[in-house]
């Protein structure tokens, strides 16, 4: 319904704003990617919409494409619209953003509409492979079922000294029905809503250092198969993260903090990453790992993985990549996809 | 207090005054060739873009709207002379090439930021600042003295 009305919204701007008048932008980017597990039996390479990888090779749960329409009316007012699909989701097509943004100073805007939910460091372009140097980022720190939401934000940019500053305040809901992720780890149907989410995202960043500080709250609701089993139970998120840009050595870092207070729900993720850039080659080797706090109820999903992998910038706007993971899989009640290995390449690009 | 000045002073110091102007004139007479190395931000005549930091000039080129001035539109790559790109991006944007390009690659997919116009020869970037008022971008100091109805906004290096 929310998702509706935001369509709805946005459209009746849009008319009312007279698109014809309107200039309009389109980018696009694509990740056609391959891959296999070489030891173990499946590797769950994208969380989110269950991208999951086998023995036989596979060019869908890493493969995306996507169009991104911006639509300036004014030079203050724009419609930014992404349309993707995604080889994990059957290549359906999803509105990852519909909003509208409006200018009130240079440096101040305010969104409203879809959104990504902007949790993780590489939430807002998770999608956008081109932007990283992984094939995907490193799956133990995006375990999220909700990845988007419905809602509104301000966003606040400016320079502090040598600084690049910014702050984005943001209010929403997301409701999912019949969820990729949780469906899958719960073997059964589930239909998720996150709602009265309000966050908060702060940067920092200078010539060779960057920080983000990220903290959201809000309710949950779950029905598993129907039936309700958590209903406006308080969520928190927390999450670091630290890049360094020393010449050609960059160091990635991220770090994050869930829980669920009244359910005794707590988990921590993190990932460490390494690559230096030697020309248009970029090598690398990255850490990561999900462990969650065993509860009374048994929750015990835990499992880190070891990457290393090569991205090679071709031409200004294309990149290949070949990665290598290893995942360790420790949870002895909830395992995700037990221990595996898998190699995958991929090839990324914008327009 | 009395200061007192020797008479053969100036007497003294003729040679080296002569010396001092002659050396005067020889920095006057090679200050072009260093004036052609110069890197300038230009903007079309009328812009009327008057003062800019460059650290304003450094959130235009990320995208971003300038702090500074109104009157700045829209940055504009110059790819003319690849050299001159990579030291605009060291000496302003403090980056890399692959870095600045993943920068604004996320910015136009996380804020739908607009695209930001490259060009690669002087005539089409002097046709497009002439026509899109208060768009910027930069050149060597000679280039822009050869350019029509372009005026320098500022010396960059």
């Amino acid at each position: 319904m929310q998702k509706l009305l935001s369509v709805v919204l946005v459209f009746t701007i849009l008319f009312i704003c007279k698109p014809s008048l309107a200039e309009i932008k389109l980018n696009g980017f694509g990740s056609v990617a391959i891959g296999t597990v070489v030891e173990g039996e499946e590797f769950l390479a994208d969380y989110p919409k269950t991208g999951i990888y086998n023995n036989d090779l596979s060019l869908d749960p890493d493969t995306t494409l996507g169009l991104q329409l911006s639509s300036y009316f004014t030079d203050k007012f724009s419609l930014i619209a992404q349309l993707a699909v995604h080889g994990a989701s059957d290549y359906d097509p999803e509105i990852d953003w519909l909003y509208l943004n409006y200018y009130l100073t240079p440096e101040l805007s305010v969104q409203a509409g879809r959104k990504r939910l902007p949790l993780y460091y590489y939430s807002d372009y998770f999608d956008v492979g081109y932007a990283y140097y992984w094939i995907r980022p490193p799956p133990d720190v995006y375990t999220w079922q909700i990845s988007n939401y419905n809602g509104a934000s301000l966003l606040y940019e400016t320079a502090l000294g040598q600084w690049d500053a910014s702050l984005n305040l943001y209010y929403g809901s997301e409701e999912s029905e019949d969820n990729d992720l949780l469906s899958l780890l719960f073997g059964a149907s589930v239909d998720e809503t996150w709602k009265n989410m309000i966050g908060i995202v702060g940067t920092m960043s200078n010539n060779w250092l960057e920080l983000r500080l990220t903290h959201m709250q809000g309710l949950i609701d779950r029905k598993i198969s129907g039936v309700s089993v958590i209903n406006d139970i308080e969520q928190q998120f927390l999450g670091v993260s630290v890049n360094f840009t020393f010449d050609s050595l960059l160091i990635l870092s991220e770090f994050n903090n869930y829980r669920q207070p009244e359910n005794d729900v707590e988990y921590n993720a993190y990932l460490i990453s390494f690559g230096y850039q030697i020309g248009d080659l970029t090598p690398h080797i990255t850490r990561s790992s999900f462990r969650q706090e065993i509860t009374a109820l048994g929750n015990d999903e835990r499992h880190y993985t070891t990457s290393v992998g090569l991205r090679w910038d071709v031409v200004d706007n294309i990149a290949v990549k070949v990665q290598y993971d290893n995942v360790v899989d420790e949870g002895v009640i909830v395992p995700v996809k037990g221990d595996s290995s898998s190699i995958s390449l991929a090839v990324d690009f914008v327009f | 207090m009395n200061i007192h000045i020797p008479v053969q002073f100036p007497r003294s110091c003729k040679y080296p005054v002569f010396l001092f102007f002659i050396v005067m004139l020889i920095i006057a007479s090679i200050k072009p060739c260093y004036a052609d190395n110069k890197v300038v931000l230009i903007a079309a005549k009328g812009s009327g873009i008057e003062s800019i930091s460059n650290r304003d000039i450094r959130r235009v080129f990320l995208g971003l709207k300038s702090a500074d001035s109104d009157l700045v539109n829209k940055p504009v790559i110059n790819l003319y002379n690849r050299e001159l790109y990579e030291d605009f991006l060291k000496n302003i944007m403090h980056m890399t090439e692959g870095a600045y390009r993943r920068k604004i690659v996320k910015r136009i997919f996380r804020n739908g930021t607009e695209e930001i116009k490259e060009v690669k020869m002087l005539n089409e970037l002097n046709t497009h600042l002439t026509s899109n008022i208060g768009d910027i971008s930069f050149v060597y100091n000679d280039a822009a003295e050869k350019m029509q109805d372009i005026e320098v906004v500022k010396v960059l290096w």
